[in-house]
């Protein structure tokens, strides 16, 4: 088994787990926050339910990102086919610290956005057309969950295996 | 294009023509009206007869507000297909006036305030009979709860493991004591005692010491039982008063398109008397004053003139410092484009309108973060029908119209990146494949790969960027010549452009795009650029010194430049995680299909379908979002500062109904 397996692969699923694990925490909380903000809105206003989930979905983003890393993983050391590649320890590592950038800053950016998206949930409710503003500000501070995700996507996509 | 000229006007006709001459602008949707402001401040005081009439108009339409809320609950909510009511103005104003909406009104609110207060009252009887029911089995008639001369009752609860204590400690107080069991639940058991009133002092020590708590039962005459029935009685003649007015306002609830129709003809009546105020009044004539776009005047002038000819409407200069509204106006094809200006705010009046500069780069960028083709035809398709079939309000039809145009450049990008479904080449049909000259199998059409070549798009996005901003400082700096103090806009703005334009020269030589003798020119044109920024950027500082230290620092400002550059990475990161989505999808479908036996088909379906649909939405959403900031933050912010006030014209404002053409 031990062979078969090499003595990288658990230090790359366990990057993946971070990236999964983090990137979803950080969106749990952030959608969270901001849907706690929206009920809120929406109690009041139900007309603009659709606008609320629009502004409670925006941090939900940070975990879908966190998947893909994990995703990359799974599929380029085989293990979602069934036929795990041998990872050496250094390769093991490689993955780890891969996955790194995306879990890191996907957690804090998750937290972070829903913070923004639930006050922007106090500009819907006092008009509805400041809509646009409200998404804007809250993406602002996804910009760095992309940045991490793309650095840890091509980080995986070129680590030799 | 761009921004459309505002011009300020007043409008002198006579008194006995005022109402028709504001129906007429209020048609028109063609100017906003100003109050004129005089040395003592503006004067907007209604007299007391039009105030009068405003209070009434006020009145009727919150009635009528709320009635529409009250009947919209019976009323089955309208299909995204059903036809709206469509009607033009003449027909909107002889309904409304035939309606008898004020029965009407006063019916439903009628109606409304039984509901309502059945409904309170059962909840109250309910909660007493909730209350009382626990007792039901007391055999006292309820005058005798009172005790006698020399005796007392008390009622009450305590949780029922207490209970044989409490039954000792009662009994053995006196001989003139009886505790007895009424009843008992989960939690607790319900008792009554009986005890001469000589030892009350001892009884309330036992009860406070066993956490007993006493229930005050109704003053009435009978048993509780006979209560407990009347109690329900009262709530079945409630229930019977609330399915009576239920009955009654779904009925009514046949009025809601009328109603409909006489909110939004009130609504414009109400607006109508609001601006009345800002008129100025003598005893025979009155002055309208406003902004209105130049290419309105001539048809108010025309459509004046067919009402009376004791009119006189002239031009006047807006005060120093004015704000004056800004109205903007582009071509058919770009008009779409003005949703995505709109969310940043509209532009100042001395500004230029972004629209038309930022379409291409936005729909380019939005269908490099979608990069599918697939989802960029059923995106076109979608949209496409979503116009033909469904009566939409001005607003949405732009963006609707924009998500069709950015379907169509993602069916494009998406070709050219090879997005199809994030599906292989090798499991689609052949017709849709090609082999290159490597023997490479790829779509037909591709050009690149972002998986397998995520540096190539990198650096087109990149590319991208450099060039927009670029575009954006030039932009700045032709608009600072037109309209400013041309050298300082030439010393501010022209170093900057000089160095960006070298630094992209010598980027490209360095790239071999140019021929390789190039280098040295880009080398000396970047160090010339970084001199001039030296000399000129600290040029208002007093002493020589200070002159050259800001010009250095200003050289940091490089930076700034840089990182939005680098900014512009997000456009690959978004295409990948499309891309990457949508494999997963994939996968999981072929995973589901091997999985289960037999009917795993139609799991793979269910789960790429709606993988898929999932896909669309959430990078749809994404899309727009991102590639929207990018024209916010790194492009506005190198020419425009924003901030405008949109003109908001008089007009006839509906809510539930669609205005046709007169003719």
């Amino acid at each position: 088994m031990e062979q078969f397996l090499g003595d990288g692969l658990a230090l790359a699923l366990a990057g993946a787990a971070l990236a999964v694990g983090l990137g979803g925490a950080g969106s749990a909380i952030g959608v969270g926050l901001a849907g706690q903000a929206g009920a809120g809105v929406a109690t009041e206003q139900p007309e603009k339910f659709g606008k609320v989930l629009v502004l409670e979905a925006l941090p939900g983003t940070q975990g879908i990102y966190g998947f893909l890393v994990g995703f990359l993983i799974l599929l380029f050391t085989g293990v979602l086919v069934g036929e795990p590649k041998e990872i050496s320890l250094a390769q093991g590592w490689q993955l780890f610290f891969a996955c790194l950038p995306c879990a890191i800053a996907c957690l804090s950016s998750g937290i972070n956005q829903g913070k923004v998206s639930a006050a922007g949930m106090n500009m819907i409710a006092k008009d509805g057309s400041q809509m646009g503003k409200a998404i804007v500000l809250s993406a602002m501070v996804e910009t760095y969950a992309v940045l991490g995700f793309l650095i840890s996507a091509l980080l995986i996509f070129f680590i030799k295996l | 294009m761009a921004i459309a000229k505002t011009r300020k006007i007043q409008l002198l006709t006579t008194l006995e023509h005022k109402t028709e001459v504001l129906e007429l602008l209020q048609n028109t949707n063609a100017m906003e009206l100003q109050a004129i402001s005089t040395e003592e401040g503006v004067e907007t005081q209604h007299s007391p007869n039009q105030l009068q009439k405003l209070q009434e108009i006020e009145l009727e339409f919150a009635n009528i507000d709320y009635s529409i809320k009250v009947l919209s609950r019976y009323v089955k909510a309208k299909g995204l297909l059903a036809e709206p009511i469509c009607l033009n103005t003449d027909q909107v104003k002889e309904k409304a006036e035939e309606s008898k909406h004020k029965e009407i009104t006063k019916e439903i609110l009628k109606h409304e305030n039984n509901l309502l207060q059945a409904r309170n009252e059962k909840a109250a009887f309910q909660a007493e009979l909730d209350t009382y029911q626990v007792w039901k089995n007391l055999g006292v008639n309820l005058e005798n709860l009172d005790g006698s001369a020399n005796s007392k009752i008390i009622l009450g609860s305590l949780k029922k493991e207490n209970y044989n204590e409490i039954y000792q400690a009662v009994n053995n107080v006196s001989a003139l004591t009886s505790i007895e069991k009424i009843n008992q639940d989960d939690n607790n058991a319900y008792i009554l005692i009986v005890f001469s009133k000589e030892l009350e002092t001892e009884l309330r020590e036992i009860t406070s010491r066993y956490k007993f708590t006493e229930t005050e039962l109704p003053r009435e005459k009978g048993l509780l039982k006979a209560y407990n029935q009347k109690l329900q009685k009262q709530i079945e003649t409630c229930e019977e008063t609330i399915e009576k007015a239920e009955k009654e306002l779904k009925s009514l609830s046949k009025h809601l398109d009328e109603l409909m129709i006489v909110h939004d003809y009130l609504n414009w009546e109400k607006e109508k008397l609001e601006e009345d105020k800002k008129l100025t009044k003598t005893n025979y004539s009155c002055i309208i004053q406003g902004w209105i776009p130049e290419k309105n005047i001539e048809k108010i002038e025309d459509q004046l003139s067919k009402i009376t000819n004791r009119y006189l409407l002239r031009e006047i200069e807006p005060e120093k410092g004015e704000n004056i509204p800004v109205v903007i106006k582009n071509n058919k094809f770009i008009e779409p484009f003005e949703a995505v200006t709109e969310i940043y705010g509209l532009p100042k009046s001395t500004e230029i309108d972004p629209t038309p500069f930022l379409a291409v780069y936005f729909i380019v960028f939005f269908g490099m973060c979608l990069t599918d083709a697939a989802y960029g035809i059923i995106m076109f398709v979608c949209t496409a029908l979503a116009l033909k079939f469904l009566k939409l309000p001005q607003g949405l039809r732009k963006l609707v119209k924009l998500l069709m145009y950015g379907g169509l450049v993602t069916f494009v990008i998406g070709g050219l990146f090879g997005g199809w479904f994030s599906l292989s080449p090798d499991q689609v049909p052949d017709f849709l494949t090609t082999t290159t000259d490597s023997g490479e199998q790829i779509f037909i059409f591709q050009k690149i790969n972002s998986l397998t070549d995520p540096l190539t798009v990198l650096i087109l996005s990149l590319g991208l960027g450099f060039f927009q901003i670029l575009m954006g400082t030039y932009m700045k700096l032709i608009h600072a010549i037109k309209t400013g103090n041309k050298i300082d806009a030439i010393l501010d703005v022209g170093p900057w452009a000089f160095m960006l334009t070298g630094i992209g020269f010598a980027i490209l030589a360095a790239a071999s795009v140019l021929p390789q003798n190039m280098i040295a020119i880009g080398k000396w044109w970047v160090i010339l650029g970084a001199v001039i920024i030296v000399l000129t950027q600290g040029r208002d500082k007093k002493n020589i010194v200070g002159k050259l230290v800001s010009g250095f620092l200003s050289l940091y400002d490089l930076i700034g430049y840089l990182s939005d550059v680098l900014s512009y990475s997000r456009l690959l990161a978004l295409g990948l995680a499309t891309a990457i989505i949508g494999l997963a999808v994939n996968i999981i479908a072929v995973l589901m299909k091997d999985m289960i036996p037999y009917v795993g088909w139609i799991f793979m379906i269910i789960v790429f379908v709606g993988g898929h649909v999932f896909n669309i939405l959430i990078n749809t959403l994404g899309s727009f979002i991102h590639s929207g900031r990018l024209q916010f933050v790194e492009f506005f912010g190198k020419f425009l500062e924003g901030g405008g006030t949109g003109l908001k014209p008089f007009s006839k404002k509906c809510k539930y109904i669609f205005i046709k053409n007169n003719s």
